[in-house]
């Protein structure tokens, strides 16, 4: 259904999704068939459509990094092609983004709006599923959500993802229309095992992370991150780590696993979980060891190096609050925005009016004293001698005091940088390697600076005017609220600065009691997302979803998980079927570049046309539309969508990201009327015409393919440039801040008796510690205190067929048996030959991987590519119910080997622990 | 004369398998069947060690084996010298797949209505439009996109490429981008000494 | 007809011929239904079972006519291995058919060939000997001395280059390397000889001096065989290179034992009793089986390292993976159907050689001389 009929009246709607549903009845049932899924003819094959639709590609994280060109003949599609007139992917299309064809055409869609007959639930169940009319299915949802909205809202749980659909990325989907009706329980599962975000929000506002600069950058040391190579991205990220190799860039890559990156160029095997310990490491040599060995004007101009410190570590601030800094050349404190200032103290001890003081960075510098090369060898495994050749080649590639003329203006030019991911944030220790290796850049110059490393949205620095520094905000936003009860059911109010805590609230939902909450949850709303296998612990959430009143699966695609255990089936248009638009790059852009023709410059509104729908389904946004109106409501979501904007990334408009992750209402004109429930088509009209001009609608998009807006060009890409006054946090006074606060309400909820400490299993004095301003070093993590018999570790790497589960990647039955035949690690467990050859295994045994939390099984492969102190299990995969095909139970799943429990995640940003201790045998 | 060739630089080569699945997509090839892949594996021993990377498909070769070994002719050599299998005089004697030194060439044999993407379901839409341009017991290869490059656009494979690392163009022409890519990168084809000349270039192998 | 044999012999053997050819057809009828796995057949082992049945109706085919052609024993013996001969190489060219994708497109390997082809050796070399073949049995039967012995020289020279333009289209395949080896040259000629003396001793067409000299002959020949593997196998052990990797392969890989039992049982045992002449028949039979083994044992051999295996050393195809042993494709087992065509083609040659003994085209009684 693509409602390109302006005003259709809700008689109108209701005519028409009832003739739908009859016509289906009429040619045969198109609901969900095991069998015989493809028996009737599709909708659009009998009218004939030919010719070609096109647009941007949503099927990885990086949404609508890609456009698409695809051939229809007599209504099918016949293939599909990189769209050659989009700069940022240039004609490629990867191989993900090719399975756009078996996407529309998988048997295990879901075809009509359906309910449940059978009221037990499980993997394996059959739900009865009846099929029903629009209209019901709607009036269902609406009511079901509006008595919640009636009684108390909390009890309604929204969750949203990356998802095969729209409904869980576009316009109000990402949360905010749950967050307008008021419920604290709006909830992403997708994230918890990328929880790298807190780092780069911290330190310089980049949201959802930071890239390097693929255009100057002469050295990359890359820890636990895929810059390209390894996820297979056609939006530019491959192509620039190529056109890097070419021009003779070295990249630097620390891991378990040989990598296609680490190949191309080095790798540095490291024990896994270790790499805080070799960016402490390499911050000792700068600050200890090599001359010159850090970028002392930026490290005092530039950051929170100089800023004075009481002997509690909050800033020693002058009488109109500004932070103060002993400047050596007047021998005096100044403010740190005095014009006067003129050599900024980074060592010392001072006095400020009575108050003994020093720099942060002298305290920072102290905090870094024991961690040497030889202190750092003896945990990650890394020699000595490589971990000081890494730094010193940092100190020697960043070149201090060069400069480079971009358009005719000087720019400081640090062509080297330290960069992470996933790999080591999603560690017990990962907010402390996240932001710490944004720290070592400063050290290096290089942030925001070309040759350095830059956030992938290019956005301004959100400045903190009082302290002259860059201000944490999105999940680093310091914490200045504490509920108990506590209010969401993720545990917010204990983690304020978590990404995702979605298999938290798994927990609680199932006895919110328990958890210190004062009411039950009964409406799960899962717009597109999957809780049951995205993460770890799928038998917690299953039991969550069985635990509420009613499970509605909104925006649904297929027959998975989440489908086995709703109430109410609410099925989206498949990827290509879709009329609709995207702000690009609205959140996520580019995983790793900023090439001027990339991203930065080339921002804009993207359009996708596709082909008509095959089956009876309903876009993800029309049916919010009509949920909304239903319930009486509408004028709320024209509010929501006014305030926001409903391009692009809506729920992110409120953390003044500028430019902003969404097409704002910028003509009032056009904004939504009260009392008239629009199209999702007719919203992105009215928002483009009031951002771009009265000609410039849906139609104007439809032709021109893209739009610009705010893209940055030339010597402005890079955000230090134009912004060169804000200093960078290499003191982390704010994270200390929000320790201040929380640290206190967790001793008194405590101390009235509710045992905190053992149901977040982790002592608060321990989180005290770790809201901290300085480097430490944890102790008694996880992964180093498992029991001896588990001798190995687990890490998961990146596929580029099997990336997330997005779309149906691990569906598409062309690449499940393109990589059967062909990739040597596909289902495999990678187990290096010497550690295989102890263990009595040989090539092709199915072994089993246990951990203290599940099982997975798999081939073995043997290679020289891992350490022989790991094992790796490639992509995601695994599944729980056979309704999608059986074969995918027997995927190997590393998610299955992982807990998301308490106690089992970063304290501050709740990454959940990814690299689990593991032993191997023969299945 | 023309003389279609292709480079293939391995040293940037991201193994993604995008070409594998654009040349999949753009053929339709029968389930199971791939005309382009990519060879996966991997050298040294730990820590010394790395992957490899092979994408291979036909060679195009200008004496090649098929050609001269197929008994009646289907196997022949198209006017912009790239091989090219007629299949209405190949009798699937297979001869062709023995003589290919690359093992570029697959059999087809299996009907696709009863091995259909979606193993256990009918053949999907996508299927069905295509499934006519694959005929039944003969032998199938790349056939360099004949049709995009008729038209002037690249093989599937070079365009789709995500790091760039292929490239297509006329071997004869003395000025293309192609021969000045070959020299650059001082590319050679592959088992050179079998003699078989073939027209894809590869540069970067380890 | 005129039924020579033992009666119920004749009804027992052509009632498990009839059987098999009823189970072949079956088997046809499904391979040409294209359903997955209806062959073992793949872009990997593109030729199997049915190729190695064509090498050996071949060899015992030719070898059959071979020794009608030259031998000097009584016109019915020369006449019964020649019929033999005629329809063991006719069962060869059968045996091919159904390994065509399209059968019914073989006209065109002789009306609009590819003549550069080397298969086109087969299939001319295969079309004269039978042309010769058929003219020597109605030269032997209608006792016209000319035409027999016109029709003998042809049929001898045609028996040998027959099997040699076989040996010689394999060895050109550049694709394979496990059939490079020359010496397969002459292993295919001396098998040619040991096959069709095992023919004749088994279809007791010699007698008397003949029958201890073809049975001395076929053990030299086996001792002759035995040699060249020999020598091919040190080859193997001083220069070790790639080619002869697929030869250690057949050895010590999954197919170990179909090498080891033809070695055995189809040379050495059969050798060693031949020479003592001692159970001459039952050495025949197991020569026979001996040969046709040694012909599947070549053609699967070419497979296991193929060309390509040279550039993708250190390549990983998990679907290629060795069972066991030192290949790299995966081991060859003929499917249900394909044993079940192949038998049908072992049952046509029988029933029609029977057929043709127990017929008039044979005559009882030894005439006196040709």
């Amino acid at each position: 259904m693509n409602m390109s009929t302006i005003n259709l009246s809700r008689r109108g709607f209701v005519k028409g999704t009832a003739a739908l549903a009859a016509a289906s009845a009429v040619a045969g049932s198109l609901t969900y068939k095991p069998v015989k899924a493809f028996a009737n003819t599709p909708n659009a094959a009998v009218q004939g459509q030919a010719g070609e639709v096109y647009g941007h590609c949503r099927m990885c994280m990086l949404c609508g990094s890609c456009s698409f060109v695809a051939t229809m003949k007599d209504g099918v599609v016949v293939n599909i092609e990189g769209d050659p007139d989009r700069a940022n992917n240039a004609g490629t299309l990867c191989p993900r983004g090719k399975s756009a064809i078996m996407n529309v055409y998988n048997p295990h869609r879901i075809k009509a709006p359906m309910k449940r007959t059978n009221p037990e639930k499980g993997m394996e169940a059959d739900p009865g599923w009846v099929e029903i009319t629009w209209d019901e299915a709607l009036d269902t949802a609406a009511e079901k959500i509006r008595e919640c909205y009636d009684t108390d809202i909390r009890k309604l749980v929204q969750m949203y993802s990356f998802a095969p659909y729209e409904s869980g990325h576009a316009t109000l989907g990402i949360g905010l229309w749950a967050m307008a009706l008021g419920t604290p329980n709006s909830s992403s599962t997708k994230g918890q095992m990328c929880a790298i975000h807190y780092g780069g929000c911290y330190t310089l506002s980049a949201f959802p992370t930071v890239n390097y600069d693929g255009v100057y950058c002469n050295y990359l040391v890359i820890l636990g991150k895929s810059v390209g190579y390894d996820s297979g991205l056609a939006g530019g990220d491959a192509r620039t780590f190529a056109n890097c190799l070419r021009r003779g860039m070295k990249y630097v890559t620390v891991g378990p696993r040989a990598s296609m990156e680490a190949t191309r160029g080095e790798w540095v095997s490291a024990k896994l979980g270790s790499d805080l310990s070799l960016v402490y490491a390499w911050m000792h040599c700068m600050l200890y060891e090599i001359e010159n060995g850090f970028d002392e004007p930026f490290v005092k101009n530039r950051t929170n190096s100089p800023y004075l410190i009481d002997a509690n570590g909050d800033y020693v601030r002058g009488a109109d609050g500004k932070p103060l800094i002993w400047d050596a050349s007047s021998d005096s404190a100044k403010s740190h925005d005095d014009p006067s200032l003129a050599d900024p103290a980074l060592f010392g001890q001072y006095d400020v009016e009575g108050t003994p003081c020093q720099p942060a960075f002298q305290a920072f510098k102290e905090s870094l004293e024991g961690f040497t090369p030889e202190w750092a060898e003896a945990y990650s495994t890394v020699p000595a001698d490589k971990i000081r050749e890494i730094a010193n080649n940092l100190v020697k590639y960043a070149s201090f005091g060069s400069t480079v003329e971009i358009d005719g203006q000087t720019l400081p030019l640090r062509p080297a940088a330290v960069i992470i991911g996933r790999g080591i944030t999603n560690q017990e220790d990962g907010t402390l390697c996240d932001i710490y290796s944004r720290v070592l850049n400063m050290l290096l110059g290089n942030v925001g600076n070309p040759g350095g490393i830059i956030s992938n949205m290019y956005c301004d620095y959100l400045p903190n005017e009082l302290d002259g520094t860059t201000e944490p905000y999105f999940e680093a936003k310091t914490c200045t609220k504490f509920n108990w009860p506590p209010q969401g059911l993720d545990y917010a109010d204990v983690f304020p600065h978590r990404h995702s805590t979605n298999t938290l609230m798994m927990r609680t939902m199932c006895d919110p009691e328990k958890y210190g909450f004062d009411y039950k949850p009964s409406v799960v709303v899962s717009c597109g997302s999957n809780p049951i296998t995205v993460t770890a612990d799928p038998e917690v959430a299953e039991q969550a979803m069985k635990s509420v009143d009613y499970v509605i699966y909104q925006g649904c695609y297929h027959m998975d998980e989440m489908a086995m255990l709703s109430d109410l089936l609410l099925p989206e248009h498949a990827s290509l079927e879709t009329h609709t638009c995207h702000l690009f790059p609205g959140n996520e852009g580019s995983a790793t570049n900023i090439d001027p023709e990339f991203a930065a410059s080339n921002r804009g509104v993207v359009v996708r046309k596709g082909m008509k729908p095959l089956f009876n389904t309903l876009d993800g946004n029309d049916q919010l539309i009509e949920i909304f109106d239903r319930m009486g409501l509408i004028d709320l979501w024209n509010e929501t969508a006014n305030e926001n904007g409903c391009i692009g990334y809506a729920a992110l408009t409120g953390f003044g990201q500028v430019p902003p992750a969404a097409v704002q209402f910028e003509d009032p004109a056009y904004k939504l009327e009260p009392g008239v429930k629009y199209t999702a088509e007719e919203m992105f009209d009215r928002c483009l015409k009031s951002a771009f001009g009265a000609d410039k609608g849906l139609d104007h998009l439809d032709k021109v393919k893209m739009m610009p807006y705010n893209g940055f060009y030339g010597a402005d890409v890079y955000p230090s440039h134009r912004n060169q006054d804000i200093r960078f946090t290499v003191y982390l006074e704010a994270q200390k801040r929000s320790g201040d606060f929380l640290i206190p309400k967790l001793r008194e909820v405590q101390e009235s008796g509710f045992d905190l400490e053992g149901t977040i299993k982790f002592p608060i004095d321990e989180l005290r510690r770790r809201y901290t301003a300085l480097p430490y070093w944890p102790e008694n993590r996880q992964i180093d205190s498992a029991p001896a018999e588990f001798d190995l570790y687990g890490f998961n790497y990146r596929q580029p067929f099997y990336m997330f589960r997005m779309a149906n990647m691990d569906q598409d039955p062309i690449r499940r048996d393109y990589s059967s035949k062909y990739m040597p690690d596909d289902n495999a467990i990678l187990v290096n030959a010497k550690t295989a050859a102890d263990k009595g295994i040989v090539e092709g045994d199915v072994i089993t991987v246990e951990s203290l939390f599940g099982t997975t099984k798999g081939r073995a492969h043997l290679t020289e590519t891992v350490r022989p102190d790991s094992v790796g299990i490639g992509g995601a995969r695994g599944r729980k119910t056979s309704w999608m095909g059986k074969d995918l139970l027997e995927d190997t799943s590393m998610n299955d080997l992982m807990s998301g429990d308490f106690g089992y995640i970063d304290p501050i940003h709740g990454g959940v622990i990814d690299t689990v201790r593991v032993k191997i045998y023969k299945a | 004369m023309t003389r279609y060739g292709m480079l293939i630089d391995v040293s940037t080569c991201a193994g993604c398998d995008a070409c594998t699945m654009a040349c999949k997509y753009q053929n339709a090839t029968p389930s199971g069947m791939y005309w382009c892949k990519v060879l996966k594996g991997e050298y040294g021993e730990y820590p010394n060690s790395g992957q490899t990377v092979l994408p291979m498909a036909c060679q195009h070769c200008q004496d090649a084996p098929c050609v001269s070994a197929c008994p009646t002719g289907a196997s022949f050599y198209d006017e912009n010298r790239c091989v090219q299998v007629d299949y209405e005089k190949c009798i699937g004697c297979r001869m062709c797949i023995n003589a290919c030194p690359y093992n570029a060439r697959s059999y087809h044999d299996v009907d696709q209505k009863t091995t259909p993407y979606y193993e256990g379901y009918e053949m999907t839409p996508y299927e069905e439009m295509r499934a006519a341009e694959h005929p039944i017991g003969v032998v199938e290869k790349c056939v360099m996109c004949k049709e995009r490059t008729a038209q002037g656009e690249e093989p599937s494979c070079v365009k789709t490429c995500i790091t760039k690392s292929r490239w297509f163009g006329d071997l004869d022409d003395p000025t293309s981008e192609i021969n000045e890519m070959i020299k650059k990168l001082g590319a050679k084809p592959l088992m050179e000494d079998l003699g078989t000349e073939p027209s894809v270039y590869y540069a970067g192998l380890v | 007809m005129d039924i020579k044999m033992n009666k119920n012999v004749v009804l027992g053997v052509g009632a498990v011929c009839l059987v098999l050819l009823a189970m072949g057809l079956f088997a046809l009828v499904q391979q040409y239904s294209f359903v997955e796995g209806v062959t073992s057949i793949t872009s990997y082992v593109p030729w199997g079972l049915y190729i190695s049945l064509f090498l050996f109706f071949e060899a015992a085919g030719a070898g059959a006519l071979l020794l009608a052609a030259v031998g000097k024993p009584a016109m019915v013996s020369r006449l019964k291995l020649a019929v033999v001969g005629v329809i063991f190489s006719a069962c060869a060219g059968l045996a091919i058919l159904p390994d065509l994708g399209r059968p019914l497109g073989m006209w065109r390997l002789f009306f609009a060939p590819n003549i550069a082809s080397p298969l086109l050796l087969d299939v001319w070399l295969l079309s004269a000997t039978l042309v010769f073949g058929v003219l020597l049995i109605v030269g032997l039967r209608l006792a016209k001395p000319a035409l027999a012995k016109a029709a003998s020289i042809g049929t001898g020279v045609f028996a040998v280059l027959l099997v040699l333009g076989t040996a010689i289209m394999f060895c050109s395949i550049p694709g394979k390397i496990g059939w490079e080896s020359t010496a397969e040259i002459g292993i295919s000629l001396v098998q040619m000889v040991i096959a069709g003396c095992a023919v004749a001793l088994l279809l007791d067409a010699v007698t008397g001096t003949a029958r201890n000299v073809s049975s001395k002959l076929a053990g030299a020949l086996l001792v002759a065989n035995a040699a060249i593997m020999l020598g091919e196998g040190m080859l193997l052990a001083y220069r070790g290179d790639f080619a002869l990797r697929a030869f250690e392969a057949v050895m010590f890989g999954t197919y170990a034992w179909i090498f080891w039992t033809q070695v055995v049982a189809g040379i050495v045992v059969p050798a060693a009793l031949l020479l003592r002449g001692r159970g001459v028949q039952v050495a025949a039979g197991l020569a026979l089986a001996g040969v046709a083994l040694s012909k599947f044992v070549y053609v699967v051999r070419g497979s296991i390292y193929p060309t390509y295996g040279e550039i993708s050393e250190g390549l990983f195809i998990p679907f290629l993976q060795h069972t066991s042993g030192p290949q790299m494709v995966t081991a060859y087992v003929p499917s249900a159907s394909e044993f079940m065509v192949a038998g049908a083609v072992i049952g046509l040659a029988v029933l029609l050689s029977m057929a043709a003994l127990n017929s008039k085209l044979v005559p009882t009684d030894n005439p006196a001389n040709d």
